[in-house]
């Protein structure tokens, strides 16, 4: 009888401690994964610090497991301008990279507000199985000037924060990271056992056996002389017109935003002693452009900028621009730089009456950031259902503009994107309708307008004027 | 005696003088009369509002300036009109008088257009 | 016109009845051939729109050499300023421009700009701008700036065509119309790019001679309206329009005095006179000065004078009696000249009227400036002109203006007398002051073209009727040809038909080489931007020195926005249109004091300088220098001006001061003060360290030509901001002053 009631209170207790149990682990994770070994490689060469992180995810749970979770600590999650995954298939010579989508996950923060990015798997990961995921993390203004004001003679400083564990909620068993440096002069670095610096790589690692959610903030303070070339606004406007070119207009404003620069900027050591004074300055800037550009300009508020080479070749043309002045920390220049491409490299037919324009987004010049780009494709007059197909999310709105010989306006898709580097330089496409009657509007124009003016020469010919009839 | 002589000489000249001119105007044709009373009446009223800008002052000096401006150009405008349309003057024959009349009230347009702009 | 074509119908009817009679006959072939051949009048006719067509062209083409070889761009200091205005006009309307007050020059005074311009280059830029954006062409208006120039310069050779052909015939309007449209003394004002008074300004005043000539020749009131606007707006557009009021004047008065007084005369003078006159003081910057200025006087004088000319004309014609007619005269005329004479004296005496202005004052007396007035002798273009200048913008014009003269006095009429005096007087002004041979130019064209055009006819029509002579053979008719064909010429030709052609051969011959001197003299000396240099590499490669811009580009994009620049004024209608920063002084040069303020401090130790900098809140100043590159427009060699200027209102400044044995040098031998103050040390900053020329001393000044003296110049109260790859402007930053403790 008591024997009975014991064994059905520990049935109902072991039912609830396995229900509490189911609850909990679907309230976390219905998968439950393990890494098995983490390694992670910084790139602090540039001012975009690029992450390259090796996962090896094993499913230890019994449950298939379709996404892997990637944590970030929340001042770092501003900073994100890119996520990149793809999981390794095969073995040395024969590996093949298929690439995963990435978008923010539904699962609430984890402890401490960080913020979670969920990769999807395209085959799920059977218990037991392992699995190598590439991730590629691109993260801007990571870099922090340190001292924040420096002379022409100085070379430049900057922190980087970060933490020597990798940041995960699921337990890693072996994890290493190595952060890359531009040159072997580091001031200072935070040494969390084991650390090693030879040269310009610095080893933090390896830790065995780190729970989930673990953190060990670390700053190294070292040298990058690398140009911080920031864009702070650009607009592109792409201009269709279908007698047989693209013509596209870019206005930049370009900064330095690196450590400000105070004090006396004397042109005498800059130009004697390139090597010692404004090492942190840059001069040059680099725009890869399309094959078979024509009429490119480089001009800005006033007048024409002279200093400028341009290669034109057949995979590609490279423009190599030098802006008026050298740019110093806190130093400014806006400029605008104009080309036209042929039509055909770039406007294709989709189905009957629907075009399309194939064109890439972001920045044509290397190794900078924009902070917000804007790109408006004007659109002959006469389009309609104009929409745009973006790889990643943008703002998409539309407006409409004037320009020679418009009555209407043309429609204009603007998109808008903050914190656009360098790898968001992937091809966009435009739909819109265009009925080809509408491409007579400005010929029969201009007809019109010789017409009524011929008529006018006549009418006045025969008009008699006189004041009086003689 | 001789300044007598010479005085009175000078008031019978003056009296020949307005006698000839009255008899000689009074042979001249109408219309043109009637432009150079229009002529006199400008002139008069430049005339007073400048006897009015001596009382009063000068201030404001370019209401002063288009008022004055403004009879006196009428008048020389008036007189121009009498030229071309006086039959005796041998280098406006054949000016049609229409013409001559159409030029007339352009050319016052204007000049009231600007005397408007600029009375202020 | 209309009366001719009606006289002509009946005969070409006929003709035509019977050509068709002919077509018909031989119908397809030669069809397309009668179809096309043309009557003499409409041949005529042809020739002559092609050739208008083809000098309007030309006229716009030959100044487009600076656009070609750098950019399209505004040249020189003062399009700047006009460059500016325009854009605010177009942006902000008519009614801000109007009545705008400018905080951003003249810091602290500021500047009325709505008062103190000529709106009519900048209103002409606005509404072509406007037009071509209705039209639905989008420009940019700096384009439009850019442009208005050469486009004003052919419309001028198309109103010196008509003026021609009013003074002469239309053979030599044409010849007067490609004279002037690559003639260098109008091109160098109206170059593109040169977006100045004076490119519209002489269109405007070929305008208003024009209309005003036909208007006494006609005696027309429409055609004398047509010259009042002409003059208001030249009047808008250039200060120069002192020139007309005074010439037609003394036209006027040259016409009575040689008894050429008519009814025409009378009716276009006053028309034009009071229309004028209104018309012109509706511009703010000219005000009352019709009524108020000496210099306008003999137009007010000359109206009098022609309502008594009439009213005795008048009284006259209805005295029939001359005795006393006599006695009338002399009354009115002693009444006449008593009551002038007293009004101007009044006048004068009391201030009302006011004497010449110092610039046009210098016109008459060259010398005045120089001892009086500084500023306005420190400016190049207000220099005497030197004959290789004459000789530079006019080439074979100088003695085709003789033999012109010559034409015009031997048919005098009162066109003639015009053209006669406008000429020697423009080029009695032009001999006074460089800058005005650009008025001189239309004169200049229009006389020579004269004596080209009816030398020209003279020969051909030699080397015509000898043909003729030689055909017809020795009939009375011959005879009778002959003595006709001699009546029609000037004069008999002693000469036979060889002579003839050679003549004609050395006239081509010669205005080919004018041709060709006028492009060489376009494209090597007018077309220079001046803002950007340019120089020949060492492979041959064109090198261009953009440091103007950079420098004013740097003030723009680094410098905060409120930062006030000091400069010497040359610099200042650049730094506020291109720099868009505040600066203490600018080219238009109203406030003597302030100018001699800022020539002051440049010429005195740093801590004096620093004082009055501050009390001026100057942030940044600017120098430019020439030193590296060799540039001799710089401020060292302007400097003495500064001192001039300076020591005009400031006693404490003394030229010799600077000046060692009335040299002025800036070596090992030059004035200590020299060597030390602020102008000095702001060039040579930090340049004893350059070497700029192999096998010289660091240190060497590539201008001047010497080793600077004080290699080692410290800066206690300003520091070095900016200096430009080629050192030609240099930026320094006022520092604040330094904590007490």
């Amino acid at each position: 009888m008591e024997g009975l009631r014991r064994l059905r209170i520990a049935l109902i207790l072991s039912f609830l401690a396995v229900f509490a149990s189911h609850c909990s682990a679907s309230s976390s994770s219905p998968q439950e994964l393990q890494i098995i070994s983490a390694e992670r490689r910084i790139d602090l060469s540039s001012h975009i610090v690029k992450v390259f992180l090796t996962l090896k995810v094993e499913n230890i749970g019994t449950v298939t497991a379709s996404e892997v979770v990637l944590a970030f600590p929340p001042t770092q999650v501003e900073n994100i301008a890119l996520v990149k995954a793809s999981s390794v298939v095969g073995k040395r010579k024969k590996k093949t990279y298929v690439p995963l989508p990435v978008s923010p996950s539904t699962q609430p923060n984890g402890p401490n507000g960080a913020q979670l990015i969920s990769i999807s798997l395209k085959d799920p990961l059977n218990p037991g199985e392992t699995l190598t995921v590439e991730v590629l993390l691109i993260l801007t203004h990571a870099l922090e000037p340190f001292p924040a004001e420096i002379s022409q003679s100085d070379s430049q400083l900057v922190y980087y924060r970060d933490s020597a564990l990798i940041l995960s909620p699921y337990p890693v068993k072996e994890q290493a990271t190595y952060i890359k440096t531009p040159s072997s002069k580091v001031e200072s670095y935070t040494v969390v056992d084991p650390t090693n610096r030879v040269n310009t790589e610095l080893k933090y690692g390896k830790y065995n056996d780190q729970a989930p959610y673990s953190y060990s903030p670390i700053i190294v303070h070292f040298e990058n002389n690398h140009p911080f070339a920031v864009v702070e606004e650009l607009l592109r406007e792409v201009e269709i017109s279908h007698w047989g070119s693209v013509q596209i207009t870019e206005h930049y404003k370009l900064v330095h935003a690196g450590a400000r620069h105070k004090g006396i900027f004397s042109r005498v050591e800059y130009q004697s002693r390139p090597s010692i004074s404004g090492v942190s300055s840059f001069k040059h800037l680099l725009l890869r452009l399309p094959p078979r550009v024509h009429s490119v300009y480089y001009r800005d508020g006033i007048g024409n900028i002279s200093t400028s080479h341009l290669r034109i070749g057949a995979k590609k043309s490279e423009l190599e621009i030098e802006p008026r002045y050298p740019l110093f920390g806190g130093w400014k220049a806006t400029f605008v730089i104009g080309y036209g491409l042929p039509l055909q490299d770039f406007l294709f037919e989709s189905s009957k009456g629907v075009r399309y324009l194939n064109f890439s987004f972001g920045c044509p010049l290397a190794d900078t950031l924009v902070e917000k780009l804007t790109i408006k494709v004007v659109l002959p007059e006469g389009s309609k259902n104009a929409s745009a197909v973006v790889p990643f999310p943008v703002e998409q709105h539309l407006e409409t503009s004037y320009s020679y010989l418009d009555v209407v306006g043309r429609p204009v898709v603007v998109l808008e994107k903050k914190n656009v580097v360098p790898e968001h330089n992937i091809p966009f496409q435009v739909y819109y309708n265009f009925n080809p009657i509408f491409m007579l509007a400005e010929p029969l124009m201009l007809v019109s307008v010789f017409f009524l003016f011929f008529v006018a020469c006549l009418a006045y010919l025969h008009v008699d004027l006189s004041i009086r009839k003689s | 005696m001789a300044k007598l002589s010479s005085s009175s000489s000078t008031t019978s000249d003056a009296k020949a003088l307005f006698q000839t001119l009255r008899s000689a105007y009074s042979a001249t044709p109408i219309n043109l009369k009637i432009i150079d009373l229009y002529v006199i009446f400008a002139i008069l009223t430049a005339l007073i509002q400048v006897v009015y800008m001596a009382l009063v002052g000068s201030f404001p000096f370019n209401s002063f300036l288009s008022g004055v401006l403004s009879c006196v150009g009428t008048a020389v405008l008036a007189v121009c009109l009498r030229i071309q349309v006086n039959k005796e003057n041998k280098e406006f024959k054949d000016l049609p008088p229409e013409r001559a009349f159409a030029d007339f009230v352009l050319c016052n347009l204007v000049l009231h257009l600007v005397i408007m702009n600029f009375l202020g | 016109m209309g009366g001719s074509t009606h006289q002509n119908t009946p005969v070409s009817s006929t003709a035509q009845v019977s050509s068709s009679n002919n077509m018909k006959a031989d119908l397809p072939f030669s069809f397309s051939l009668k179809t096309f051949k043309l009557k003499t009048k409409q041949q005529e006719l042809l020739i002559r729109v092609t050739i208008l067509g083809l000098v309007y062209i030309l006229a716009f083409i030959t100044r487009l050499f600076s656009v070609l070889r750098y950019e399209s761009m505004i040249h020189e200091f003062d399009p700047y300023f006009n460059y500016r205005t325009t854009l605010f006009l177009t942006e902000n309307g008519f009614y801000e421009f109007w009545n705008w007050f400018d905080s951003e020059s003249w810091y602290p005074l500021g500047r009325i700009i709505g008062g103190t311009l000529y709106p009519g280059l900048m209103v002409t830029a606005a509404l072509i701008y406007w037009t071509l954006r209705f039209l639905r062409f989008a420009v940019h208006i700096r384009e439009v700036c850019v442009l208005t120039a050469p486009f004003f310069a052919s419309n001028t050779t198309i109103v010196a065509y008509f003026f021609g052909k009013e003074l002469w015939d239309s053979g030599a309007g044409l010849v007067a119309a490609a004279l002037i449209a690559i003639c260098p003394g109008y091109i160098s004002r109206s170059v593109a790019g040169s977006y100045d008074n004076e490119g519209v300004a002489i269109f405007a005043l070929l305008l208003t001679f024009y209309l005003f000539v036909k208007a006494v020749n006609t005696g027309s009131l429409a055609w004398a309206l047509a010259s009042a606007f002409g003059y208001f707006y030249m009047v808008s557009a250039w200060g120069g329009y002192v020139f007309i009021i005074n010439l037609i004047p003394l036209y006027v008065l040259v016409l009575l005095i040689t008894g050429r007084y008519s009814m025409r005369l009378y009716v276009a003078y006053n028309c034009m006179y009071v229309l004028g006159m209104l018309l012109a003081m509706q511009i703010q910057f000219v005000g009352f000065q019709h009524v108020q200025s000496g210099e306008h006087m003999a137009a007010m004088g000359v109206f009098f004078l022609m309502q008594v000319f009439y009213f005795l004309g008048w009284v006259k014609h209805l005295l029939s009696d001359t005795k006393l007619f006599q006695a009338f005269l002399r009354v009115t005329l002693t009444c006449t000249i008593g009551l002038g004479g007293l009004a101007l004296g009044v006048g004068m005496a009391s201030g009302y009227i006011s004497p010449w202005t110092g610039r046009f004052y210098s016109l008459l007396d060259p010398t005045y400036a120089k001892d009086h007035i500084p500023i306005i002798a420190s400016v190049s273009e207000h220099q005497p002109t030197a004959w290789s200048s004459f000789m530079f913008d006019f080439h074979i014009l100088l003695f085709l203006f003789p033999a012109g003269l010559y034409f015009c006095f031997k048919r005098l009429s009162d066109t003639t007398i015009f053209i006669v005096m406008y000429g020697l007087t423009s080029m009695y002004f032009a001999s006074v002051m460089v800058r005005l041979i650009l008025v001189a130019t239309p004169a200049m064209c229009l006389i020579s073209g004269i004596s080209v055009s009816a030398t020209l006819k003279n020969l051909t029509s030699l080397i015509r009727t000898k043909n003729k002579t030689l055909h017809t053979g020795s009939s009375k008719g011959t005879v009778s040809a002959k003595a006709s064909s001699k009546a029609s010429f000037d004069q008999s030709p002693p000469f036979g038909k060889k002579t003839a052609i050679a003549l004609l051969v050395g006239a081509f011959y010669l205005l080919s080489q004018y041709a060709m001197h006028c492009t060489w003299v376009t494209s090597e000396a007018y077309s220079s931007p001046s803002i950007v240099l340019a120089a020949r590499g060492a492979h041959g490669d064109r090198i261009i020195f953009d440091d103007y811009r950079e420098a004013y580009f740097w003030l723009r994009q680094n410098t905060p926005q409120d930062a006030k620049v000091m400069s010497w004024w040359d610099y200042g209608y650049q730094i506020t249109a291109m720099g868009n920063r505040t600066v203490i002084v600018d080219n238009n040069t109203w406030n003597n004091t302030h100018i001699a303020t800022v020539g002051r401090a440049m010429s005195s130790y740093e801590d004096e300088a620093y004082e009055i900098m501050r009390s001026l809140d100057v942030d940044y100043v600017l120098v430019v220098f020439g030193g590296v590159t060799g540039y001799s427009s710089d401020d060292i060699n302007k400097f003495l001006w500064m001192v001039r200027i300076g020591g005009g209102v400031f006693p404490v400044i003394k030229e010799p001061d600077y000046l060692v044995n009335g040299e002025y040098r800036v070596d090992k031998g030059a004035a200590p003060k020299m060597l030390n103050c602020l102008m000095y040390k702001l060039s040579y900053y930090r340049f004893g360290e350059l070497t700029t020329e192999y096998g010289k001393p660091p240190g060497y000044d590539r201008a001047r030509g010497v080793e600077i003296g004080n290699k080692d110049v410290k800066l206690h109260h300003l520091e070095e901001a900016f200096t430009t790859s080629n050192w030609i402007v240099r930026i320094y930053k006022v520092k604040s002053p330094s904590n007490r403790w």
